[in-house]
């Protein structure tokens, strides 16, 4: 804005320049009539609200001022305005050596305020005179301070916005967030819970199962023994030769009894994964689903023999048992192998059947809740249990890693 | 008539008992020791020198498999019968295949045991009513597996120990050591140390050297 009020003032000073051409053009240095006439015409020159021309002689006396004619003929050398730069002799020398600008502090015409003014002052070589015109540019400074706060109030506001759409937009994503995860949550809390449900209503019913094959068979049995002895007690005061068939009778009820422990005993836990390690566990499990199916089964196992911690030899044995519950139940199928053995990565289990396979996504059914579990317990070792199933048949591999086997050391000791 | 020796090993204080009432019954018999442990098996071997141990399956410590097989190993012309709650075909297996001469189901009649003691005692094999035919259903048994023994010093002599060396560590003479490696190598067909060494990595059960 500067520039272009600058731009003006050289355009009004070649303007007035161009108005008096005719006779400063012409006239000798000493042309005292045609410095009047010049003199008359810059005077009635005068321009907008401050707008005049001014001129200097090169002593600093004023010809010039229309707007302030008390400065007429009067010589104005060594002025300063109130920031102490100089004036008249500043514009002497710019318009000594050609033209240029000056800026100083001036008392407007019209009402005596003191303001920062910008002039252009060109030379008259041949009159030595200083002519200029000026403009004041506290209006300049306003509009550029007005537009600057205005400028700056908008980029405050625009902020703000900004600001407030952000926070918005984060209010919004963590609403959306904390509702999602808590969404989740309940879901998971609702999982958790079903199967929390599942495994306590699973050891009650195992319990009470428990309970009930006790009292049924093994307490009746006994029952049934210590009548037989208290008989046989009995027919011997008496000298009853049937004392002793009594007593085979006690005997062999408690045969009787003993097979009922071993059974409760192996379904509760087998005993054997302990003695013999998972190898012999799963090949009985298999030889037993088996029979009881009369589904063809193979098994492959290395030669290394309860060489597993017992979580994993637990775990697995689990697996191969829900395994063999799904395959029953569900697959319908003609061929069962399992294949166990120690690889470079671990224990690996597969168990493989050509039956009918199922979709996965049943996640809901309890077998579906079987195979979570299964899953969960070979992860908690670390390992990962992946099941593949089509219409050929299902495989389910469960890989514990080497570190659940045991070392040379440990099983030594434990040997 | 000369009397044959014999030892009980059961932790049940019970069976162990009335096993040696039972046997004590019997003229021929000579109760050496009655034990609740292998590990007091091994300790009373030299002492008691019996002709027949008959071991409990299911023990604290070492267990009643791997004391059969540590007895074998220094006694060489004591029978072991092990006794057993157990009538699934695996035990019956794994039982023989550590060595023991027989097999007897503890719920079967207590004339059996007699009949298995002398028939380990005339060099032959006996397995008790039941366990025969749980053995019968299995056919001719799981392939062979090692027994607990032969998988440590299999484990040793992958690791490039020599036959004396696993001498010295299970206090057992080297001729001891020789015959474990040659039923080793014939279990797993293998003919080179390198190749034990070699299938103890794949199988996992020898981790590197980091094992020891």
């Amino acid at each position: 804005m500067i520039e272009a009020k600058k731009a003006e003032l050289h355009n009004y000073v070649t303007l007035a320049k161009n108005a008096f051409f005719s006779i400063y053009g012409g006239a000798a240095p000493d042309d005292e009539e045609a410095k009047l006439r010049v003199t008359q015409i810059l005077a009635a020159m005068i321009y907008g609200d401050e707008g005049f021309y001014f001129v200097y002689d090169y002593d600093g006396n004023n010809i010039v001022s229309p707007r302030q004619t008390n400065l007429i003929n009067q010589n104005w050398s060594g002025q300063v305005d109130s920031n102490g730069v100089p004036i008249t002799d500043e514009l002497i020398r710019i318009a000594r050596s050609g033209a240029g600008y000056h800026s100083y502090i001036w008392a407007k015409p019209s009402t005596g305020e003191p303001a920062e003014m910008v002039t252009y002052v060109t030379g008259m070589q041949n009159w030595r005179w200083a002519l200029g015109t000026g403009v004041f540019i506290d209006d300049v400074l306003l509009t550029v301070a007005n537009t600057r706060t205005e400028v700056e109030t908008r980029i405050a506001r625009t902020f703000v916005q900004i600001a407030i759409i952000t926070f918005l937009a984060l209010f919004l994503v963590f609403i959306s967030g904390y509702f999602i995860t808590v969404r989740e949550r309940r879901l998971a809390d609702a999982r958790q819970k079903a199967l929390t449900a599942r495994i306590v209503n699973t050891q009650e019913e195992e319990r009470g199962r428990v309970a009930r094959e006790l009292h049924d068979s093994i307490s009746q049995i006994l029952v049934g023994v210590s009548y037989a002895l208290d008989l046989a007690r009995r027919r011997f005061r008496n000298g009853d030769d049937h004392a002793g068939e009594t007593l085979d009778k006690g005997i062999g009820s408690l045969a009787g009894a003993i097979q009922e422990v071993r059974r409760i005993s192996r379904n509760l836990r087998p005993s054997m994964l302990d003695d013999l390690g998972l190898g012999p566990s799963v090949k009985t499990l298999i030889d037993e689903f088996s029979q009881r199916t009369g589904t063809q089964s193979r098994f492959e196992t290395v030669v290394f023999r309860n060489r597993l911690d017992n979580d994993s030899k637990i775990a697995l044995y689990r697996v191969a048992q829900e395994a063999f519950t799904n395959i029953e139940r569900h697959a319908n199928a003609n061929l069962v192998t399992v294949k166990l053995k120690g690889t470079r990565g671990g224990a690996l289990m597969k168990i493989i059947d050509d039956g009918e396979g199922f979709v996965m996504s049943s996640s809901g059914s309890s077998s579906g809740l079987g195979l979570r579990n299964m899953q969960e317990r070979i992860e908690q070792l670390g390992g990962t249990l992946t099941i593949t199933s089509g219409r050929q048949g299902t495989k389910i591999s469960a890989l514990v890693p080497l570190s659940h086997i045991l070392s040379p050391q440990s099983s030594a000791k434990e040997d | 008539m000369k009397q044959t020796r014999v030892m009980i090993v059961d932790n049940h204080p019970m069976v162990a008992e009335g096993i040696q009432s039972i046997l004590e019954t019997y003229d021929d018999l000579n109760i050496v020791a009655c034990l609740t442990t292998g590990e007091d098996a091994l300790q009373h071997l030299e002492a008691s020198l019996p002709d027949v141990v008959l071991m409990d399956l299911n023990m604290p410590g070492m267990g009643g498999l791997t004391a059969t097989e540590l007895v074998l190993e220094r006694a060489l012309s004591t029978r072991v019968l092990i006794l057993s709650m157990h009538d699934s075909p695996e035990y019956i297996a794994t039982a023989m295949n550590h060595g023991a001469s027989g097999y007897i189901l503890k719920d079967v009649p207590t004339d059996e045991i007699k009949i298995a003691i002398d028939t380990a005692m005339m060099g032959e094999q006996y397995l008790c009513t039941g366990s025969q035919a749980a053995l019968g259903k299995q056919g001719t048994g799981p392939q062979s597996a090692l027994t607990g023994r032969e998988q440590m010093i299999l484990l040793e002599l992958a690791q490039g120990k020599s036959n004396k060396d696993v001498a010295l560590l299970y206090s057992i003479s080297v001729r001891t050591v020789e015959t474990h490696r040659k039923n080793i190598k014939r279990k797993l067909g293998i003919t080179s140390t390198a190749g034990l060494t070699r299938y103890a990595m794949e199988h996992g059960v020898l981790q590197g050297t980091s094992s020891r």
